[in-house]
């Protein structure tokens, strides 16, 4: 049914979309809060930091990992010598969609932040917890639709990320190469057709199977609080 | 007096500005005013969920800010207990949790039952909040704040939105509460009912400044108290001791002078040798320059009067009463008091029907 460079296209795409999430999820989450509660001389730094990926071209993204991530730049060189090389790696692929994936993210973390009433941290602090226990006890547990709903949307543009990836990591078979790129490779070969449909469809049941599941588990959520019935 | 809080600061938010400046003793204190006269603001400042512009508050001589020593303790660590108007149960959490989400100490499982059941919440304890009706909510809410064992348990509005006998309840919850743990209380309200059925002590708010402050007594006669609520009335608040009952009428010594008031025999609400609060209203008492007979009024109060103000369209004669420190306003004609050559330092009858003196108790 599928060929075993469409299976190795496949988890790799999950592999990378998975490590790319995980490790963005606590960063996006810290970015979110700070975006969203606090207020600070040069607060609009971080934020064109973050939403950068959103407005430039992913191609453009990729190059500038490249130029500076690349064993030929001294940072580059630097990390070559500790044995970590990121481009033309899975783990180039990784951080090219974690990039892609964060705006996205911190976006709808930061909604929820904003959207979230105050006075429940007030009433926290009055009880005694401190700063950070609020956030943990509090902030969190009340954002958790909306984080699932965050994460989810992070994961399925990891999936989904070509232009940058492509530039950083290259396409190289069962290193690189992505669902999207396998797909971009099959599209361009003659007689490719039946597997680029195949690689397609692949591409978007992980998207579908995640949407459920945070619809399902932040449906839960919100009506343990009583903000559904 | 042994003072709870002592709040003297100044603050600024945008356009607004503001100043208070009193110091609350120990019991129920209730901080009353109109929406909008900068109550919440006031409290969120003692709260230290906001920072005055500069200023002192202590709470039982601790300092909580002092804007001299640049000393400002954060809100977790100020001794305050905080029962916002909506409660605000954290939606995610069971009653239980709610509850123990401030208590810092191990061995607290006795007193949190003591707490629970005090406040008739223990069936509640594995409920989420939404399931709650709006009475349960404020009694879990209380049970939360008082958990933590404050020095001062600050309520916002707990009677807001609610029908008269759950209000009523809570009424008789918030005196209860003081009487069985001896906590102080300061309730903010723009009800006159509150104030007069639970306060000991009441601080009058308006435009974000403090307009006066003092005991219920003092307060209720001041005519800013009415100004600033917009009240039609001005009442007098007299404590006395129940002495007995006669038939329906129940007979209140007021230092001296005995009072009657229209009381069931079979309820008996108080009794004997208990203290008690009498209302009466400024338009029911009616001045006589001599003791009367003759006349179907019981209550005879005699004494000084010590201040005659006008009042739009009436005068209000301020009455020291003998061999007390008690006194009682009357709403009078000008007429009247042309008529019977009214002025400060002169003796006077007041003259007050049984059945217009409502008990507090």
């Amino acid at each position: 049914m599928l060929t075993s460079n469409e299976i190795e296209a496949l988890s790799l795409s999950l592999k990378v979309a998975g490590v790319s999430t995980v490790f963005l999820f606590p960063i996006a989450v810290a970015l979110a809060y700070i975006l969203a509660r606090k207020n600070f001389w040069g607060k609009i730094v971080i934020e064109i930091f973050v939403y950068f990926p959103l407005v430039v071209p992913p191609v453009v993204i990729g190059y500038l990992l490249l130029i500076t991530l690349s064993p030929a730049t001294s940072f580059g060189s630097f990390l070559s010598n500790l044995g970590i090389n990121p481009s033309f790696s899975w783990q180039g692929a990784a951080i090219a969609s974690g990039i892609m994936a964060m705006p996205l993210m911190v976006r709808a973390i930061r909604q929820a932040f904003e959207a979230e009433p105050q006075i429940y941290s007030d009433v926290a602090a009055t009880l005694g917890a401190s700063p950070f226990k609020r956030f943990i006890t509090i902030s969190l547990p009340l954002a958790v639709p909306s984080l699932l709903t965050a994460y989810v949307l992070g994961f399925a543009r990891a999936i989904g990320e070509f232009g940058a990836t492509i530039t950083f990591a290259a396409n190289i078979p069962g290193i690189t190469q992505t669902l999207p790129l396998a797909l971009y490779t099959e599209a361009q070969t003659p007689g490719g057709e039946a597997s680029a449909l195949r690689l397609a469809i692949l591409c978007l049941i992980p998207a579908v199977i995640s949407l459920v599941i945070s619809e399902l588990l932040s449906r839960r959520a919100r009506s343990k609080m009583g903000l559904i019935s | 007096m042994t003072v709870a809080l002592s709040v003297d600061i100044t603050w600024k938010f945008g356009a607004k500005n503001g100043s208070a400046c009193f110091d609350l003793p120990e019991g129920i204190s209730v901080l009353i005013g109109r929406s909008g006269a900068g109550k919440s603001t006031l409290t969120r400042l003692i709260l230290g969920l906001n920072q005055p512009a500069a200023g002192i508050i202590t709470l039982g001589g601790d300092p909580l800010y002092n804007s001299q020593k640049a000393e400002n303790i954060p809100p977790h660590k100020r001794a305050l207990g905080w029962v916002p108007q909506d409660a605000e149960l954290f939606p995610h959490m069971t009653v239980e949790k709610n509850i123990t989400y401030g208590v810092q100490q191990k061995n607290s499982a006795a007193y949190i039952d003591h707490v629970m059941d005090l406040l008739s919440i223990t069936p509640l304890k594995k409920r989420i909040p939404h399931t709650l009706s709006g009475g349960e909510t404020r009694r879990v809410a209380v049970a939360r704040a008082i958990a933590c064992k404050p020095a001062l348990l600050i309520l916002d509005e707990p009677t807001t939105g609610l029908d008269a006998i759950t209000k009523a309840n809570v009424l008789k919850l918030i005196k209860n509460l003081h009487q069985k743990t001896n906590l102080s209380i300061l309730m903010i309200t723009h009800d006159y009912d509150d104030m007069i059925n639970v306060a000991d002590y009441a601080v009058l708010m308006d435009n974000n400044h403090i307009r006066t402050a003092g005991t219920l007594e003092e307060v209720s006669q001041t005519p800013e108290l009415f100004d600033t609520l917009g009240l039609p009335e001005s009442s007098s608040i007299l404590s006395g001791i129940y002495k007995k009952q006669e038939g329906t009428l129940a007979r209140i010594n007021i230092d001296g002078q005995s009072v009657f008031i229209t009381m069931p025999a079979d309820v008996p609400k108080v009794m004997g040798g208990h203290e008690i609060k009498l209302r009466l209203r400024s338009r029911d008492i009616s001045l006589s320059l001599h003791p009367t007979e003759g006349t179907s009024i019981l209550n005879h109060l005699t004494g000084v009067i010590t201040a005659i103000t006008p009042h739009s369209e009436n005068i209000m004669v301020t009455l020291q009463l003998e061999n007390s420190t008690q006194t009682i306003t009357a709403q009078i004609t000008e007429k009247s008091v042309i008529s019977m050559q009214l002025s400060e330092g002169m003796p006077i009858t007041a003259l007050i029907k049984a059945a217009a003196v409502k008990d507090l108790a």
